[in-house]
């Protein structure tokens, strides 16, 4: 009977190693103004990029800079290594796991050279952006070093 | 149906696909990118960035509704109009 008023809320973890910081904090107005959606950024102390939460691997844009994944119950998240980093044509980037692949939170799906991004003065700062709006009846990001858990999400 | 080649060297990434998505949500009716067999929603930009479409891919634009040609052309200048 009190499952019926539950909120439904879904956690999920900084995918890299670092510092959690506001998205308006993002030096790429594509994500500072939130055009791409809302969420969080890293600024990323190593280049292990794990999955935020569980689920299944929708996409990994063919140069390995952005994957997204979708939930069971049609959440998305979009996970975008770096700032333009898509110019980098994939170096630096090794793709760990393919689109398709069941994941949990904290599965490695990329690995990044952090040097190779910052070598092409590349911003390492990683954006990760809920892409379905609709899901989401709000969100409070934990900001600050070392929070595995980095977003709750209250869920429509 | 308006057909457009992509001609920006970093394809259809998070840049393009954002501007696509919001020039697509504000159109009523339903917004569809087709390449080959493939057909997704361009109001999605999961969707967008899962077609991974790169330099020289030809896609076609569809839409329904009562103005299709209006947010097909829309789109049509959004794509030939990335810069990188």
């Amino acid at each position: 009977m009190f499952g019926l008023f539950k909120k439904k809320t879904l956690s999920l973890m900084a995918p890299m190693s670092g510092e959690i910081i506001d998205i308006s904090k993002v030096p790429d107005a594509v994500f500072s103004q939130k055009m791409v959606g809302d969420g969080f950024a890293i600024n990323p102390s190593n280049g292990l990029v794990m999955a935020p939460c569980s689920g299944t691997i929708a996409q990994v844009f063919p140069t390995n800079h952005a994957f997204g994944i979708v939930t069971d119950d049609g959440f998305e998240v979009l996970v975008h290594i770096g700032i333009d980093t898509v110019e980098l044509s994939g170096e630096g980037f090794t793709r760990v796991l393919e689109p398709g692949t069941k994941v949990q939170a904290g599965d490695t799906i990329i690995q990044v050279d952090l040097d190779v991004l910052r070598n092409h003065d590349k911003s390492t700062i990683t954006p990760v952006v809920i892409t379905t709006p609709d899901k989401v009846k709000s969100m409070d990001v934990n900001l600050g070093l070392g929070n595995k858990e980095a977003a709750i999400i209250t869920l429509n | 149906m308006t057909s457009v080649t992509i001609k920006s060297k970093n394809g259809l990434h998070a840049r393009p696909a954002s501007l696509i998505v919001n020039a697509a949500t504000k159109y009523p009716g339903e917004v569809f990118i087709i390449k080959d067999t493939s057909k997704i929603n361009a109001k999605s930009i999961m969707n967008i960035m899962g077609m991974g479409l790169m330099q020289g891919d030809t896609i076609s634009i569809e839409a329904t509704g009562d103005n299709p040609a209006s947010i097909e052309g829309e789109l049509k200048e959004i794509i030939e109009g990335v810069e990188a």
